[in-house]
């Protein structure tokens, strides 16, 4: 994918889009959508390696009793449209890994990730169930092919999905249409090409269905099911037409990714492109919700074994800044303390930055007019990390920021320390924190996805019912 | 992070850590009693192996070979590169797109993870359109063996192609669906078009993307390889791409059934180029040699590395031809056997490796070529190539456990069971002890965690002459390096000094050529033995062992057994 976008091409898209209609019908009823009522959607905001919580987690109060820490400052102009939880854990496992496992899993077990479930609940007409972006977030020390870290969403342990780190393929993909063969036809054709394309596969697939023994029906199922994904997608070229939804506007300085043998070598994966990656990938997911391509994204900066510097922040990435009694470049061995105060340094800096994008991104929304108040009032936006203290998940970072049109209670600050039953045994023997499933369960009730038990993961003792918390209205 | 995590003290997750050190520790005391299948059929004395490992020999002269279990096999981002690459005349097709394999054990085809999800279908989708128009580019006359571009021309492209897409002849339901692109309202009149389209169809078609293994039915719940999906299974195995014409006229002509066309074919298509690539892949993933590509190093304390930085890695590039040419010189062109795999007294270098390996520059900044290591070498084979000793080892140390836990899981088939969620991987610092292997025993050598870590660290400490890099040194942290150390939990358990001699316990144990015989297994099978296949390899880990075959007969024997052509209906395999 190496193409500028170009807004001849948009242009394009969006005249397909106004020539499919007819198409539309033949990828089955779409579901009516209310006249006024503004879609309830949600954002996962990822960010990586936990932090320093005594400079992030406010003290508990509400309104503006509320005081952020060094860290949590940049989301100052927010604060009343944002809770701050301390006290929370994610059980069972403890650790960079097991963080990146649990966090949208509700716990260790193999299954659909709550961004996933929250996709398919409410896609409705929207081409995409839950949108999955990153920054940065497969690359690994120059190779992205072994991946060596969890992937955070994910359909089973055994398929998972990979964000989607190229913001230019990303919008291509969201926004553009399939790249065709010959694309010198007009757009009805190339959709007509596009959709027998897919048709042939649908039968391909039939004509297999009963050689398979019952073993193998799951790789058909997981088959048809991603055809099905892209005939919605073709289906849902339409772009939802409102003032917010302006896609030809992307991209205004012209990132481009030229073509590379080695996608480790890609634009998209250089250190010095993190920013405008984070912006694009940023821009991705507010239009994706302003334009109903999806109600769900997941937008992940970098991942727990991140390893590009960012310039000015720091000479080292933010895991290795993350083990600050390290020397510099080093995870292990001990560090003089002007080589530590360095590390922390960085590592706070690299915290403020992301909780500036953050702000950033809510800004976005709140300057998003919905069909009712702002993309803001409309979309909770879960900020989450894989760890919080130390190298542990616990006191990770979890925020709620907006959703306040859906019933989210928001301008305050927690701590749910010591509120919960001790955790017994393993990684996290004698924990008195509540546990993150709650409030996972939380963003699921209040967006009306059903359960099929009371809590989404983990539902020991430590799991309490989100209508406890406070945190809903 | 700050250090707050667990050590291993019997302090920290007391439960759990027993729970480990007692499955560890059944290990060292024997096979756990009541197992069965290739996870637990253990030789006396022996370790209990993983799933697949080492099983009992005596016992393959009295087994039956069974069916294995009939499926669809996903094509690895490899296996598509070199398939459309080959099915189109394309050279370095761009696959950049389709999403990385997931790997059991290093291997990137095991079929249990391997799905076609959305972004796979995505990906699938454009790339097959880049490709497709690449192809009527580059490729349109050797595609397209007529001028008429009419319907007969239509049709018989189609046939022609889509046979060596599907790999068997299209069914007349199936050519149908592909000539319809042909169709002037979605080609607007243009015959490049269709082709591209059909081109496109054929790509994204299961029939394409998922090669079969299902067989046809023989009764009694038995289902056999149809001659196509036999010269199938046999390419794939032996080259990771589609069959050629030669394979494909076999496979047409009913030859293939015959065993002894079978062999010769085998045989012809390890000797060929694509073969050799195939044997330097197998090894590749076995012994994780991606790794390297991916391993944090500090280039503070590597002034070598530092002309890699910006993403090139011209030293990891040199390890990983060394580790190719070694290979497949040992398989193809010298000894053919097991035992030279960790006894070579040679090795292949260029420049810049020979630096690092502190050898004369044979004058070859970029091939690497054979040179002699001469006599007291620490190096020879493949235990002391940089390949292995750069991905397994610390940012800025050596790590015995990282490469213990190499042999004893890929090279001996054991498994280890992994540490407890909360143990912080790295030596802490202010750690007892200057050396590595110092740090190491101070922390594991005794208390809970020693149950597991005696099975590996006292491995790795034989490569302690090695840094993280991978070069030779006789002093760790201004200590003397101890490079001594013992392997147990084998049938010849022993001590060893040093790198060589922990490589000559290996080549001649049994337990590792067995378990050689298992990862090809893996590897050719897509997923990790099971019961059904316990006979099938206790005859060819017999034969490896005891019967001394040569790694190539190794190979021509597993496509040859019964089992890879029988199928029957099975249970979902688990990874």
């Amino acid at each position: 994918m190496s193409r500028i976008i170009r807004r001849r091409g948009i242009l394009r898209g969006l005249g397909a889009a106004a020539l499919l209609a007819p198409l539309v019908q033949l990828f089955g009823a779409r579901r009516s959508r209310g006249a006024t009522a503004a879609l309830p959607k949600v954002v996962f905001f990822y960010t990586p390696c936990g932090l320093q919580v005594d400079l992030w987690h406010p003290e508990p109060a509400s309104g503006a009793g509320v005081v952020l820490k060094q860290l949590s400052a940049p989301l100052e102009p927010f604060k009343a449209q944002c809770t701050f939880m301390d006290g929370v854990a994610m059980y069972p496992l403890s650790d960079h890994q097991g963080g990146s496992r649990q966090v949208l899993a509700g716990d260790n077990q193999d299954r659909k990730t709550i961004d996933v479930l929250l996709g398919e609940h409410l896609q409705g007409t929207a081409p995409f169930g839950s949108i999955q972006l990153g920054v940065q977030s497969r690359i690994s020390e120059g190779g992205q092919n072994t991946v060596l870290h969890p992937n955070i969403s994910r359909i089973s342990d055994a398929e998972w999905i990979f964000g989607e780190d190229n913001p230019i393929a990303a919008f291509d993909r969201i926004f553009g249409n399939f790249s065709a063969p010959s694309d010198d036809g007009s757009a009805a054709l190339l959709a007509a090409r596009q959709k027998s394309i897919l048709d042939s596969a649908s039968a391909g697939l039939l004509s297999l269905q009963n050689q398979v023994p019952p073993s193998e029906k799951r790789k058909l199922e997981s088959y048809t099911e991603s055809i099905r994904a892209l005939e919605r997608q073709l289906a849902g070229s339409g772009l939802e037409q409102s003032a917010s939804c302006n896609p030809t506007d992307f991209n205004p300085t012209g990132f481009s990714v030229p073509a590379v043998t080695d996608p480790n070598q890609a634009a998209y994966n250089a250190a010095q492109n993190k920013e405008i990656v984070g912006d694009l990938q940023m821009e991705i997911a507010r239009l994706s919700l302003a334009c109903g391509r999806s109600r769900v994204v997941t937008l992940a900066y970098e991942h727990t074994n991140a390893k590009h510097p960012i310039a000015g922040l720091g000479a080292f990435g933010v895991h290795d800044s993350s083990h600050f009694t390290a020397p510099p470049g080093k995870n292990e061995g001990d560090a003089t303390p002007e080589q530590m105060d360095a590390k922390l340094t960085a590592w706070n800096n690299y915290r403020v930055w992301y909780a500036q994008k953050l702000a950033k991104f809510l800004q976005m929304l709140a300057d998003t007019p919905d069909v009712e108040g702002s993309l803001l009032d409309n979309t909770i936006v879960v900020h989450c990390s894989e760890l919080g203290i130390g190298h542990r998940t616990e006191r990770v970072p979890f925020v709620f920021c907006g959703g306040g049109a859906l019933g989210f209670k928001l301008g305050q600050a927690f701590d749910f320390r010591g509120g919960v039953p001790a955790f017994s045994g393993g990684a996290h023997d004698g924990v008195r924190m509540l546990a993150h499933s709650s409030l996972l369960t939380a963003v699921a009730n209040q967006l009306g996805m059903p359960l099929p038990q009371p809590i989404f993961g983990y539902a020991g003792p430590q799991a309490l019912d989100p209508r406890s918390l406070g945190i809903l209205v | 992070m700050g250090k707050q995590m667990a050590r291993c003290y019997p302090s920290a997750a007391l439960g759990l850590l027993l729970l480990l050190t007692s499955s560890c520790t059944g290990i060292v005391d024997g096979p756990p009693s009541g197992s069965s299948g290739p996870g637990g059929v253990g030789t006396p004395g022996v370790g209990s192996p993983g799933p697949g490992g080492v099983t009992d020999l005596d016992a393959a002269a009295n087994c039956q070979e069974a069916p294995s279990p009939r499926l669809l096999r996903q094509l690895t981002r490899e296996e598509y590169r070199k398939t459309v690459a080959d099915l189109l005349a394309l050279t370095e097709p761009d696959v950049s797109a389709v999403p990385p394999d997931a790997t059991v054990r290093g291997f990137t085809n095991n079929v249990t993870v391997a799905f076609v999800t959305p972004a796979h279908m995505d990906a699938f989708l454009r790339a097959g359109g880049q490709l497709a128009k690449r192809a009527v580019q580059e490729s349109y006359a050797g595609l397209v063996g007529c001028v008429t571009e009419d319907a007969a021309c239509a049709a018989d492209f189609v046939n022609r192609l889509g046979q060596r897409a599907f790999r068997r002849p299209l069914t007349n339901e199936e050519q149908s669906r592909y000539v319809q692109f042909f169709d002037p309202g979605l080609t607007g009149g243009d015959f490049k078009t269709g082709v591209a389209l059909a081109i496109q169809a054929l790509l994204v078609a299961p029939q394409f993307l998922l090669r079969s293994e299902l067989g046809a039915d023989a009764g009694d719940g038995r289902f056999q390889l149809t001659p196509y999906e036999l010269a199938t299974s046999l390419s794939y195995t032996l080259w990771g791409t589609l069959p050629d014409n030669a394979l494909f006229a076999s496979a047409a002509s009913g030859a293939l059934a015959n065993r002894t066309e079978l062999e010769a074919q085998a045989r012809r298509l390890l000797a060929d180029p694509r073969g050799r690539e195939r044997v330097s892949s197998f090894f590749y993933e076995w012994l994780e040699v991606p790794k390297m590509f991916v391993a944090s190093k500090d280039e503070a304390t590597f002034p070598a590395l530092a002309a890699d930085r910006g993403g090139v890695r011209p030293l990891q590039d040199a390890m990983k031809a060394e580790h190719d040419a070694f290979v497949t010189h040992v398989v193809f062109d010298s000894t053919r056997g097991f035992e030279e795999l960790f006894t070579a007294d040679y090795s292949f270098v260029n420049d810049r490796l020979a630096l690092l390996y502190g050898l004369p520059a044979p004058g070859s900044p970029e091939q690497v070529v054979q040179v002699p290591l001469g006599a007291g070498s620490p190096r020879g084979g493949l235990l002391t190539m940089g390949a292995l000793l750069f991905g397994h080892a610390r940012t800025t140390s050596s790590s015995p456990t990282q490469r213990g836990h190499l042999i004893r899981e890929a090279l001996l088939c054991s498994d280890i069971p992994p540490p407890p969620p909360d143990v912080d991987p790295n030596v802490p610092p202010g750690a007892a002890g200057k050396t590595a292997r110092q740090q190491i025993t101070n922390l594991t050598g005794t208390g809970v965690c020693a149950g597991c870590h005696q099975l590996m660290d006292p491995i790795g400490f034989g490569l302690e002459g090695f840094d993280a890099i991978g070069q030779f040194r006789t002093t760790d942290n201004g200590e003397p390096v101890d490079a001594t150390g013992e392997i147990v939990a084998i049938a010849t358990p022993g001590a060893f000094d040093g790198p060589r001699e922990l490589s000559q316990v290996l080549a001649a144990s049994r337990e590792a050529k067995a378990c050689f015989v298992t990862n090809y297994y893996r590897f050719a099978r897509g997923y990790d033995a099971k019961d059904v296949d316990v006979c099938a390899l206790q005859q060819l880990q017999r034969d490896f062992v005891v019967g001394q075959l040569s790694i190539p007969d190794l190979f021509v024997s597993l496509v040859l057994k019964d089992s890879f052509s029988s199928r029957r209906s099975a249970e979902v395999l688990s990874p």
